[in-house]
């Protein structure tokens, strides 16, 4: 994927969220941001999925200019999979998923139900399809999410911190599915806390605090972080 | 040994009986009480049930107008356009700071006249929805809130227009939520609309009043009130307790 950041910033009543964010990657497969609590994250994956817009600068994800598109027409184009909680909890899983592809994308019943089947059969999800959403297990709940994301065939698949409300074992699970995904050439944008599987799934790492990005490049930089903030970051994270 | 749902229905019981006791010592202690004459009410009987019908139907009929006007309110409260906004908030501050008494008169002044509508039950209807109305944007303020501020970013992000996501996403969920508070207004309105008596609407309070001094049975009227009133609040506030625990069930 492309991506673009020109003078990006971002504020929430007065306080500086995003700090003039520049960033220039052409054809990176996938992504991963890392960075402390706090240090905007979220806030700037918000911005490149458009839920939100940037107080100033330029965004551009592949040939889109996030300035310009109508933005029911970027959400056409991207997939976007939430901490937790966000599938639908009064629907079932399976509806869950075609109720985007029949609305938003103007798919008939049959082939949105053929498009959700098959991937939650690919997703070994097959046995869940007619459970609310309310009675899944965590794990379960965030690899429909997953499939509800990719479902739509996104140019880009986006991640905040999909894992962090799980516990290890849910967590291997769904961190195996995005591996997966990975193996089929979805491109991803992910924000992780995972710097183990960071180093297998990503492409390019980008390490954000206080609303700057400190230090950036090739996923190798997590084996020799070149700034003092991300040594002592990746150093406070393995003490785990 | 007895069981526990058997020792809660021993101690609902014993708590009825002890406020029956207490009904009955305030009975008994009225010096009146000797020459209270229920009877006299007997060959008004029609009249009094079709004042309790009209109380019940009309509190239905404000039921589902003021949700509608409740939903209307908060769509513009909710507005963009600050004024809408400013509009609906000043309209809930009048009302909740207005007693419903002086609203339901001021409305029959002057929405009725201007309006010229001289149906005492239309006006009546009119100026309880007007007045629940705000109450209703509250129920929908609340359980608005009770849907998470993630499901709306993923609303936006799967591209849901706002239709859809109203008709697919919120409403779906929101109707489970708002059933009990719903429930709990219906209360609120059925013993509210006993004011409607001082337009002159021939609702369950109308009725009794109106018998009672041609009966000379005032004090017997109001006992008669008191009954009638708790046989449609008491199943309504247990149906919305039933409902509460059903939605926290759900959850
Ligand atoms: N909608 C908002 N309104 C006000 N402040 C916000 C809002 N969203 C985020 N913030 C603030 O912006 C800062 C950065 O938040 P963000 O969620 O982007 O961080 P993050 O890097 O994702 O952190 P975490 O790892 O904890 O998720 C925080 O201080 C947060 O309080
Ligand atoms: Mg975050």
């Amino acid at each position: 994927m492309e991506l673009k950041l020109h003078n990006v910033n971002k504020s929430y009543d007065n306080k500086e969220i995003l700090i003039d964010i520049n960033l220039e990657l052409k054809d990176e497969a996938s992504i991963a941001i890392i960075g402390p609590s706090g240090a905007g994250k979220s806030t700037l994956l918000r911005l490149l999925s458009l839920i939100e817009k940037p107080d100033s600068g330029e965004i551009h994800v592949n040939k889109y200019d996030l300035n310009k598109i109508d933005p029911d027409e970027y959400y056409k184009k991207i997939g976007f999979v939430f901490q937790s909680h966000t599938l639908f909890p009064h629907l079932t899983v399976l509806r869950n998923i075609t109720l985007i592809l029949e609305q938003v994308h103007k798919k008939t019943k049959e082939e949105a139900n053929k498009t959700a089947l098959d991937l939650l059969n690919r997703f070994d999800l097959g046995e869940h399809i007619h459970k609310r959403a309310s009675q899944l297990s965590g794990g379960q709940s965030q690899r429909v999410s997953i499939v509800r994301g990719i479902a739509i065939n996104p140019e880009v698949l986006f991640f905040d911190e999909p894992t962090s409300a799980l516990d290890p074992v849910l967590t291997q699970e769904v961190l195996s599915t995005i591996l997966k995904l990975r193996e089929e050439h979805m491109k991803f944008v992910i924000v992780t806390h995972e710097i183990l599987f960071a180093k297998k799934a990503a492409d390019f790492v980008i390490f954000m605090d206080c609303g700057k990005i400190v230090e950036m490049g090739n996923v190798d930089i997590l084996e020799n972080p070149q700034t003092e903030e991300l040594q002592k970051f990746l150093s406070n994270v393995f003490l785990w | 040994m007895i069981s526990d749902r058997q020792k809660r229905i021993l101690s609902f019981l014993t708590a009825l009986l002890i406020f029956g006791l207490f009904l009955a010592l305030i009975y008994f202690a009225f010096p009146g009480r000797k020459d209270l004459e229920f009877s006299k009410f007997l060959p008004w009987k029609n009249l009094v049930i079709k004042g309790w019908i009209l109380t019940i139907v009309v509190s239905i009929i404000v039921l589902i107008s003021s949700v509608i006007l409740g939903f209307l309110l908060y769509l513009l409260s909710k507005s963009k356009i600050l004024v809408f906004k400013y509009l609906a908030d000043i309209f809930t501050e009048v009302i909740f700071g207005s007693p419903l008494v002086v609203f339901i008169i001021l409305v029959f002044y002057f929405i009725g006249a201007p309006l010229n509508i001289d149906n005492r039950i239309v006006l009546g209807v009119i100026a309880l929805s007007l007045y629940m109305a705000p109450y209703m944007k509250n129920v929908f303020e609340g359980a608005m809130e009770s849907i998470d501020e993630m499901q709306y970013q993923a609303m936006t992000v799967f591209g849901f227009t706002n239709y859809q996501k109203y008709r697919y996403i919120i409403i779906p969920q929101l109707l489970k939520i708002l059933i009990p508070p719903f429930a709990g207004n219906l209360t609120f309105i059925v013993k509210g609309s006993s004011l409607l008596n001082f337009i002159g609407v021939p609702e369950l309070y109308n009725a009794i009043i109106t018998v009672g001094s041609t009966t000379y049975g005032v004090v017997e009227g109001y006992i008669f009130l008191f009954v009638m009133y708790l046989m449609i609040t008491i199943p309504l506030i247990r149906l919305t307790k039933y409902f509460e625990k059903k939605v926290a069930l759900w959850n």
